[in-house]
């Protein structure tokens, strides 16, 4: 050890205690770290003060505008809003039934797929089970290709089914491809189907045509 | 004990005298020893935990090695045992040496040891069996809890009894960290664990929904300051200048980062609940404390870094002085990294994801890792009075630790921003891009089986670790205890007419130095919890958000029992691309009959605080009993006991008491009439099941309850105020 020379080089002394030989030396504390340690403190009074007592105009430096996590939510939402209104209307799909069996194939690889998920409440036959029976007389809603295809696009959240059944977009043709596919299906009378909610399915040409 | 004594003279011309004391080894290698079998068990834990992630049904199908409950076992045993350990041998190695002294007691160090491993057993018995408080790090239920107070302080006791008795009349900078880890945790402990107990087995927290989510991370983040931190940065100020041979770099740094450190970490708790339903108030205090807790934490890296000045040539060469670099250059990281994610901006991208999994990992593979093992390959050849048996081992030990972590770390880092950056996408018609959330989960699987490579790695460099040391401690042979001749400084120096540091009048009495801890430490949380717990305006009441029905109450128990919050959040944090996924954001009087809260801090699967009424009942019922039947490539485990199993309603009506103690407001007598409730509750999901087709259910059994909790999640508030009651 030569401490000698390492008493010449620190700036400050070592220390004249030592705990099982242990010395110190009483260097200065870096100033990187200490203009550093202040430089933290200033920014936190900073952020304390611009957040929770000053009142006036915004800053808008480095900062978000808003104050408080609620006003920042409503800002986000607002133009996120804003920007939606002014983007162009999509055209509704024309409703043309699809019969060649490439499409209806395609309709059942769309209805079974995990990326839209329609088999896993309606079964892989349609008979239904967390959904409704697809295949029989009864409905909910109507039981027309143009029906089909406005409840797959907007889902039934509150009942659990999210738009396009998994919320993963189709494109107009594999829309017409499994509504085509579902319509198929019809009468096709798959073994134990699920039971038929009296209150809310009826046969099917007695529900009224749903306003567009 | 001596009785050809010696003279010294000092400087002021006293005669002392020269005693022969013996050091308490012994203890020393039980710890150790300890410390090393329980880290092995606790990182095969974790890989098992690892690979569920990949392989969902890897142990499936048995309750107790479910990840819910296997996840809490990994956590525990590898802070409060393997490093816990590592504290308990680091601290009895170099309090009796700086001290002067042999522990105050023996019979205490034996209850210490013996207790804690205790302490350890009964966790790795309870926690698969679902027997947890629901609170992370702190699931221990409260009969462990007050044993856990017991041992503590015994080990405090033992610790003060050897300070009061030492033969130096100041205390060395390691042990004014021993003091506040010992007296902070303890604070901690025991008021986070405060709850009424059901049974023996089962309690409810004190707190409730806000209160209860603010205690807790003021409790689960200085768990990390004073149990992961202050004790393993005094453990650094002891064994690095051992190790290096070299003086510590400067003393006044020292003070200036260890107050510093103590007052500020205390505040920081907030960090961990951004964007919740904490009042922002107390959010912003948990931002800039932890912004301010740069400074104090690299205080501690530079003064073990720079400690070895002179000395860089040793650290190629001696394995002890590998370990300690890398792991405060990992603490470096990792006290940069987690002020940085308190900033609200970058806490919105980081939070719930893998990169706080890769963080911690980082803070205690390496930091606590990389000294707990530097510490082991220090004492062991001392303890056996003997040398390493390989060189060659260690750094292979070395090299497979280092790489370990990087390759677990790494992955996961890019895993998690990209799985919080594809939440958050938007396609230009305003709609998620990724909707469905298991498709975000689905492309960070290859990070998933990264990380437990790495993990795999880290545990075969700790069993090369393992089987370096046993060899070395057979090449020797255990001095138990160790003679040492020790002046006793405190009976020479009294009459220094020197003008010292003003810091040295504190370090001479520990009592007083113990009183100034406490009240450094207590500021912060009496700040930040009091008025949150008094002020109204904090937590706004919502009038239609009522008590839990007995059924739902129940399945709420289980749902804490089977640790669904490991991987589930009821957080939905104000952004646009949460409330689009998940509904409307979580308000703070929602919670107000949570105990204990359930707010989670990771999201492996979806949100659920607003799952209520999203799904019919027919889809919980087939989902958790196959996951992949309604969600493909699903990777939560199947929980199949729960159809099987009766639900347990002989609390029900002790519950339900418990509850009003907490100030739920129940109707008086409710209690009497719960099981009757609950009994016609199962019943009609029953028939709700029946009716889409699901037939022959069981309503007694423990799914039901499951469900009705499920569908309640997040509903009080969309009901009409004008009908309160009747649903």
């Amino acid at each position: 050890m030569d401490n000698d020379n390492d008493q010449k080089r620190e700036s400050g002394k070592l220390m004249d205690h030592d705990a099982d030989g242990i010395k110190e030396f009483d260097n200065d504390l870096p100033r990187w770290w200490l203009y550093g340690f202040y430089f933290t403190i200033f920014c936190s009074v900073v952020y304390m003060f611009y957040y929770h007592v000053y009142s006036g105009s915004d800053w808008n430096i480095l900062w978000y505008n808003s104050r408080g996590q609620v006003q920042e939510y409503t800002a986000e939402v607002a133009e996120a809003n804003a920007m939606l209104a002014n983007a162009p209307k999509k055209a509704s799909v024309a409703a043309v039934l699809l019969t060649d069996q490439a499409s209806l194939e395609k309709g059942k690889e769309i209805f079974n797929s995990t990326n839209s998920l329609c088999f896993t409440c309606h079964r892989e036959d349609l008979g239904g089970i967390i959904g409704p029976n697809l295949t029989d007389e009864y409905w909910m809603h109507g039981c027309s290709l143009e029906v089909i295809i406005k409840n797959i696009t907007s889902g039934f959240p509150e009942k659990g089914m999210l738009p396009y059944g998994s919320s993963n977009k189709l494109s107009d043709t594999e829309l017409l491809q499994v509504a085509s596919y579902i319509v198929s299906k019809k009468g096709s009378n798959p073994p134990d189907p699920k039971p038929i909610d009296a209150e809310r399915e009826v046969i099917c040409s007695t529900i009224q045509p749903q306003a567009q | 004990m001596n009785e050809n004594v010696p003279s010294v003279q000092n400087a002021n011309g006293n005669n002392a005298r020269v005693e022969t004391i013996a050091y308490d080894n012994n203890i020393v290698r039980l710890f150790a020893v300890a410390s090393l079998v329980w880290g092995l068990v606790g990182f095969l834990v974790g890989i098992l935990v690892a690979i569920k992630f990949y392989l969902p049904e890897f142990l499936g199908g048995i309750d107790f090695l479910s990840f819910g409950r296997l996840r809490p076992l990994h956590t525990n045993a590898v802070i409060f045992a393997f490093a816990g350990n590592a504290i308990f041998f680091g601290v009895y190695y170099s309090l009796q040496r700086l001290c002067k002294a042999r522990m105050f007691s023996d019979l205490l160090s034996k209850i210490h040891f013996y207790g804690w491993q205790f302490i350890i057993v009964v966790a790795a018995i309870t926690l698969p069996l679902g027997i947890t408080s629901g609170k992370e790090y702190a699931e221990l239920e409260f009969p462990v809890d007050i044993l856990i107070a017991l041992v503590w302080v015994a080990f405090g006791v033992n610790m003060m009894g050897t300070i009061f008795k030492r033969r130096e009349k100041h205390m060395y900078v390691a042990i004014w960290f021993y003091i506040a880890t010992f007296l902070t945790v303890a604070v901690l402990h025991i008021v986070n664990s405060f709850a009424i107990p059901v049974s023996f087995l089962k309690s409810y927290s004190m707190y409730a929904g806000v209160q209860d989510a603010l205690v807790q991370w003021w409790y689960g983040h200085n768990a990390v300051a004073f149990f992961l931190t202050t004790p393993f940065l005094g453990i650094m100020y002891y064994f690095v200048p051992k190790a290096a041979g070299r003086p510590v770099y400067s003393y006044r740094l020292s003070i200036i980062h260890f107050w510093a450190l103590i007052f500020l970490y205390i505040w920081a708790g907030p960090h961990h609940l951004l964007y919740t339903a904490l009042p922002d108030w107390a959010q912003s205090l948990g931002v800039v404390f932890s912004l301010m807790l740069i400074a104090p934490s690299w205080g501690g890296m530079i003064n073990g870094l720079l400690t070895l000045r002179g000395a860089w040539d040793k650290v190629r060469t001696d394995p002890v002085l590998k370990f300690f670099v890398v792991g405060i250059t990992a603490y470096g990281m990792s006290t940069f990294e987690g002020p940085m994610m308190s900033l609200k901006n970058i806490n919105a991208v980081t939070h719930y994801t893998d990169y706080i999994i890769a963080h911690v990992h980082l803070g205690a593979l390496l930091w606590n890792g990389g000294l707990a093992f530097a510490m082991m390959y220090y004492i062991f050849p001392r303890i056996y009075k003997t040398k390493l048996h390989s060189i060659s081992l260690a750094n292979w030990h070395f090299w497979l630790m280092t790489l370990g972590v990087l390759i677990y770390v790494i992955p996961l880092y890019w895993g998690g921003i990209m799985q919080s950056l594809m939440w958050k996408e938007f396609l230009p018609d305003g709609t998620l891009r990724y909707p469905n959330f298991l498709d975000t989960v689905t492309q960070i699987i290859p990070m998933y089986i990264m990380r437990s490579v790495g993990g795999t790695v880290y545990l075969i460099g700790a069993c090369v670790g393992a089987y370096n040391l046993w060899k070395t401690a057979k090449s020797g042979k255990l001095v138990r205890d160790e003679e040492a001749q020790v002046v006793n400084m405190r009976a020479i120096e009294k009459s220094t007419a020197k003008k010292e540091h003003w810091h040295r009048f504190i370090e001479g009495k520990p009592l007083r130095f113990s009183v100034l801890v406490v009240a450094v430490v207590l500021i912060g949380g009496i700040v930040e919890y009091v008025p949150t717990a008094l002020i109204k305006s904090n937590i706004p009441t919502i009038s239609t958000v009522t008590p839990y029905t007995p059924l739902e109450l129940e399945g709420r128990d289980i749902y804490v029992r089977e640790g669904c919050f490991t991987c589930h959040s009821q957080m939905i944090r104000p952004f646009r691309s949460e409330t689009e996924r998940y509904g409307d954001y979580s308000k703070p009087g929602e919670f107000v009959y949570d105990h204990p809260f359930q707010w989670g801090s990771k999201r492996t699967g979806p949100d659920l605080h607003r799952v209520g009424g999203r799904y019919p009942d027919a889809w919980h019922w087939k989902h958790m009993f196959d996951p992949r039947s309604t969600s493909p490539n699903s990777i939560m485990p199947a929980y199949t006991w729960l159809y099987s199993t009766d639900l347990d309603v002989s609390h029900t009506e002790g519950k339900i008491l418990t509850m009003q103690k907490l100030g739920v407001p129940y109707p008086d007598g409710y209690a009497a009439k719960a099981v009757n409730d609950l009994q016609i509750q199962s019943k009609e999901i029953a028939a709700s099941l029946a009716a889409t087709g699901i037939k022959n259910v069981d309503s007694r059994k423990e799914i039901v309850s499951v469900i009705a909790y499920l569908q309640r999640l997040g509903t009080d508030v969309k009901k009409n105020p004008d009908n309160k009651g009747k649903e």
